[in-house]
């Protein structure tokens, strides 16, 4: 009983109080350590440094000084325009070319509440102006966001790949189809929405315009084949990948399209190693937090009680994802991998889920948890972005979240859809 | 007495910032320049990953002291935000004062494992760094932290709640 106390009561409470999630992790282990696991306390420190000293976690870095110098230096700009161009002249195409953003943009940036940003900055107004009302353009740009979560090569995967010591590369993977599944129920469901509102038509689309937008975005287009082409080519690892994706991104903004100085570049660089040390630190203190859950037996004992509760493989799963969108709108996909990982896993494992599958469920159901009322972070995001009430914000994603939660049982119930591309079912 | 804290800590700062940002740099660097010479030159360099781990360590501890400066440590601010101020910054005093304690704790943890290994002068095994140095990070960077955040409660007192700035998406 203590130690259920001190894994997951104390834990919760000092979450709710606002303790910065790294603290939370440490004050917990020290607790366990101290009343509970006969462990000296040198283990703290020796077990925060070893889980930093974990060369996949190099891609984090990485992928988040891309994004950064990607979202500065005009890519962004340059990629909307593209797709803005290819998709035109049927009902609903601004709406449809929003959500085609998000998922090129997330795959580029990595970051939900940067392609919020970078697409909702150049696309909002178009919305707004060509007749979607303000409460579906913010939900339509809250919700496309959060792909970045899912979409590969995104950081949510490479840490639960750490947390469930799986592959990064087969999660990535496994994680391109359930991406394209959401974007395209989506984009069915602004479609959908357009036609019924009878949402003007804009200028069909031209390949004079096309060609224009494709050779200015050429370049910016290439970090996504630099980086799936490197990725799945087998010519780099993800690690690697992600250093070549900043030096590319950097080459690019600089020396082509010539949107960021040095003083431009050295801010992009400073603020990268502050987002880096943000992440990275819960990494540091969940190593030590999971690696005393874990010896405590307490995640095996949670197995066993669930399997004497007789529950089928399929009540185990819906339980897992409700719990997940609750946890997931109020901790950021971080935190909330490197601490559920490590008791959902055995759990999943035991009702028959692919570790692979699973990563792949959780990474969506997070994404859902960033624009779910009331505490979503792309909730916020949009409401400081747009300048809109919240209130209209919350009614412009319930929608989303209603679909994107029926898209959620989808994926975890037909685990074909993750499974196919990695040989697996 | 106050302004010379706060001008001492913008010092330290300035000297964090620079450091993490070279730290940043010389990652990516290594990184390529790895990249390079297997693909182009047939050659890999041996300590490649070595470097590129203890740099990424050293910018991920370091640069804590100025995420605690910010008070942008990632966490679950949503029912705190909902407290009145009077209570709110009362809970969010105490939280710092214990997020301070708790740094320091893990600064004096970490120094027995360091003085360790600078005494049996252990090295890593590519790059032959005394592993004193990656190490050190930890208890220097949880001692800035610390430092800061006291610094940061004495100069300015608690720093607003700001619902997006103290959170991450990735």
């Amino acid at each position: 009983m203590a130690a259920y106390l001190i894994y997951f009561a104390l834990p919760a409470i000092l979450m709710m109080v606002g303790f910065p999630i790294f603290a939370v992790l440490v004050l917990t282990s020290l607790a366990a350590i101290i009343f509970i696991a006969d462990v000296p306390t040198s283990a703290v420190p020796t077990y925060m440094f070893g889980s930093l000293d974990n060369f996949p976690l190099l891609a984090v870095p990485y992928f988040v000084l891309a994004g950064e110098i990607m979202a500065q230096g005009g890519i962004a700009r340059r990629v909307v325009a593209w797709v803005v161009s290819i998709i035109g002249g049927i009902r609903g195409s601004l709406a449809i070319t929003t959500v085609a953003s998000s998922e090129l943009f997330g795959a580029m940036a990595h970051t939900s509440v940067g392609t919020v940003v970078a697409v909702g900055r150049l696309l909002y107004p178009s919305l707004k102006q060509n007749g979607y009302k303000e409460h579906f353009s913010v939900g339509l740009l809250a919700s496309s966001g959060a792909v970045a979560v899912i979409i590969p090569p995104s950081i949510s995967m490479i840490l639960y790949s750490m947390s469930a010591q799986q592959s990064a590369l087969l999660l990535f993977t496994a994680g391109i189809l359930p991406s394209i599944l959401i974007g395209v129920v989506d984009a069915a469901y602004v479609f959908a929405y357009s036609r019924i509102h009878m949402v003007p038509l804009v200028s069909r689309a031209r390949w004079v315009n096309i060609w224009e937008t494709t050779k200015e975005a050429g370049w910016a287009i290439g970090t996504i084949v630099v980086i799936f082409g490197g990725i799945y080519g087998g010519v780099f690892t993800p690690t690697e990948a992600a250093g070549v994706a900043v030096v590319y991104s950097l080459f690019v903004t600089t020396v082509i399209y010539r949107e960021l100085g040095l003083r431009d570049l050295w801010r992009v660089v400073v603020s990268a190693a502050f987002l880096i040390s943000q992440i990275l630190i819960i990494v540091a203190a969940a190593g030590i937090y999971s690696w005393l859950l874990t010896t405590s037996g307490i995640p095996q004992q949670i197995v066993s009680n669930i399997e004497a509760m007789h529950m089928r493989p399929w009540e185990t799963l819906l339980l897992i994802n409700i719990g997940l969108l609750i946890a997931g709108s109020f901790l950021e996909p971080p935190a909330a991998i490197l601490i559920l990982t490590p008791l959902l896993l055995p759990i999943v494992t035991a009702a028959g889920v692919s570790p692979i599958h699973f990563g792949i469920i959780m990474a969506v159901n997070l994404s859902i948890g960033l624009y779910t009322p009331p505490f979503g972070l792309n909730l916020f995001a949009s409401h400081a972005i747009f300048d809109v009430g919240i209130g209209q914000v919350y009614r412009g994603v319930m929608p989303f979240v209603l679909i994107n939660f029926l898209t959620l049982l989808v994926i975890t119930y037909v685990p074909a859809i993750s499974m196919v591309l990695v040989g697996g079912q | 007495m106050i302004s010379h804290l706060e001008r001492g800590a913008r010092h330290l700062m300035a000297i964090i910032r620079v450091a993490c940002g070279a730290l940043l740099i010389g990652s990516v660097a290594v990184n390529f320049a790895n990249i390079i010479g297997r693909y182009f030159l047939a050659v890999s360099i041996p300590w490649a990953e070595e470097v590129m781990l203890f740099l990424m360590i050293a910018c991920v501890f370091l640069n804590c002291g100025l995420v605690g400066w910010a008070g942008r440590q990632i966490r679950m601010d949503a029912f705190v935000s909902l407290l009145p101020a009077g209570p709110r910054a009362i809970v969010e005093l105490v939280v710092e004062v214990i997020v301070v304690a708790t740094s320091l704790l893990l600064a004096a943890l970490s120094w027995p494992v360091v003085s360790m290994l600078a005494e049996l002068d252990q090295r890593s095994e590519a790059a032959n760094i005394p592993l004193v140095l990656p190490q050190g990070m930890m208890p220097l960077g949880f001692l800035f932290m610390g430092l800061l955040i006291a610094i940061r409660l004495l100069v300015r007192g608690v720093a607003p709640a700001d619902p997006i700035a103290s959170r991450s998406d990735h």
